[in-house]
């Protein structure tokens, strides 16, 4: 639904997206993640049409968006960050207007708007004004704004950003709620625990380019069933050579991260052969504090991701 | 009818400027009045000033103050509003709707030259002193610039 390939965007020499890539799926949840600078809001504003990219390609719903922008702009809603309102005018004023944006007339007009102050759960302050509004309920607004005419694509750039816990968690339920109805949606946010959540699969990006995480994937797939390879954590004391040259020489592991007194690996197969690397690291001398088996969540492979990459 | 003339005009008429603006300009354009009164009437021979002539002078420089508060004052008002647009984030929700550049431009512009209609239709006593001096017709001044 989603394609981009080796999309390039330079702003007065800097280059904001340089080579990236990426395929999202009909009906697919996709999070987008990386750290602040990486080209995720350019990525979202080329999607939604605002700016055109410099080279690569780029589609939605198989249109090219940047000649068939007005198509484009049919199909997909755009919630930006720090998404702006008209404060003086009135909910419903507000849904009327866009309504109308999108050529959305007669009785059409009504049940959307009607059907968007249900969605956001402002059926009763429909007479009040915008700025009465809390910051939450402006969020909500907005997404019923963007989902007026009815996209097939949503495109939400941090979202959540701002809201308090529990609009975070209606949030997410409304996302799920929304794929559920069959649209798909490319959200980026720095909410990680939401994004693991709610999303099948994540694709990081960097410098305005795809990155890996530390097993050297682009796109993390969340909802795949569980993949043979596993992580563990060891903790040892004294020197990390002898630990470091037992891990490298044993079939199967590879080493991800090491630290003082820590290493974090990677096994390929099941218990047999962790309880060989640990037997191989106890006979190597390797005075050994802690062997763990654990889920790597997204936090910690963002972590390994970018954890030096802070501009 | 484009929204954004509906919105536009809702908008400006909300503001405080909605009715500030028409009232400063209704203020100083009875300030011209008063100017150009006394400024034709300060003749030390009071008996030769003509109640037409200064009807005359009167409208010509309302005439005159207006086109040129006016001619300033439109393009600020429409410059200002996509402006707005921007400062309140506003602009890309704009840009993603169906609405094109053309008809958010031309909404703004119409809105803008409406407003600014307003000012003069609310500038028609003040100018109508003029014809009570008389001098000058509403059939004149239609001829005159």
């Amino acid at each position: 639904m989603i394609a981009v390939e080796q999309i390039r965007k330079n702003f007065d020499g800097t280059q904001a997206l340089d080579g990236f890539s990426l395929q999202v799926g009909r009906g697919e949840l996709f999070g987008l993640v990386g750290p602040n600078g990486a080209g995720k809001t350019t990525l979202m504003k080329i999607l939604s049409t605002l700016i055109p990219a410099d080279r690569g390609t780029d589609q939605v719903g198989g249109l090219d968006v940047t000649a068939q922008s007005r198509e484009v702009k049919r199909l997909i809603g755009y919630m930006p960050d720090q998404p702006g309102v008209y404060q003086d005018m009135g909910v419903r004023e507000f849904l009327e207007f866009f309504a109308d944006a999108f050529h959305i007339t007669g009785p059409r007009r009504r049940a959307a708007v009607d059907r968007a102050l249900e969605r956001s759960s402002l059926t009763d302050r429909f007479h009040d004004s915008v700025e009465q509004l809390s910051f939450g309920m402006k969020q909500r607004l907005i997404l019923a704004k963007t989902l007026l005419h009815e996209p097939k694509v949503l495109l939400l750039d941090e979202p959540a950003t701002g809201l308090d816990p529990i609009a975070r968690i209606e949030l997410r339920g409304e996302l799920k709620q929304l794929q559920a109805e069959g649209i798909t949606i490319l959200i980026s946010s720095h909410i990680l625990s939401d994004l693991e959540d709610i999303c099948s699969q994540i694709a990081l990006i960097a410098a305005g380019r795809n990155a890996s995480d530390a097993e050297g994937n682009s796109v993390i797939q969340l909802r795949a069933p569980q993949a043979p390879v596993r992580i563990y954590e060891v903790e040892f004391q004294g020197d990390a050579r002898p630990a470091l040259a037992v891990v490298n020489s044993v079939a199967g592991v590879r080493l991800l991260q090491s630290g003082l007194g820590r290493a974090v690996v990677e096994i390929a197969g099941g218990d047999d052969q962790a309880a060989s690397l640990l037997r191989a690291l106890v006979t190597g001398g390797v005075n050994v504090i802690r062997f763990d088996h654990r889920a790597v969540d997204l936090e910690e492979r963002y972590r390994l991701a970018f954890g030096d990459k802070h501009p | 009818m484009n929204p954004m003339i509906r919105k536009e005009l809702r908008q400006r008429m909300r503001e405080r400027r909605g009715w500030l603006l028409p009232s400063l300009y209704l203020l100083v354009l009875g300030a011209i009045v008063i100017f150009i009164y006394f400024l034709t009437t300060q003749n030390p021979d009071r008996s030769s000033v003509e109640g037409a002539s200064v009807g005359v002078v009167l409208f010509l420089a309302l005439a005159y103050s207006q086109l040129a508060l006016l001619l300033l004052m439109a393009p600020i008002f429409s410059a200002a509003s996509i402006t707005i647009e921007k400062e309140q984030r506003t602009l890309p929700g704009l840009l993603t709707s169906l609405l094109t550049a053309g008809q958010i431009w031309w909404g703004k512009f119409v809105s803008s030259l409406l407003f600014v209609l307003l000012l003069l239709v609310t500038s028609l006593p003040v100018l109508s002193m003029a014809f009570a001096f008389g001098g000058i017709g509403p059939g004149k001044s239609l001829a005159r610039p």
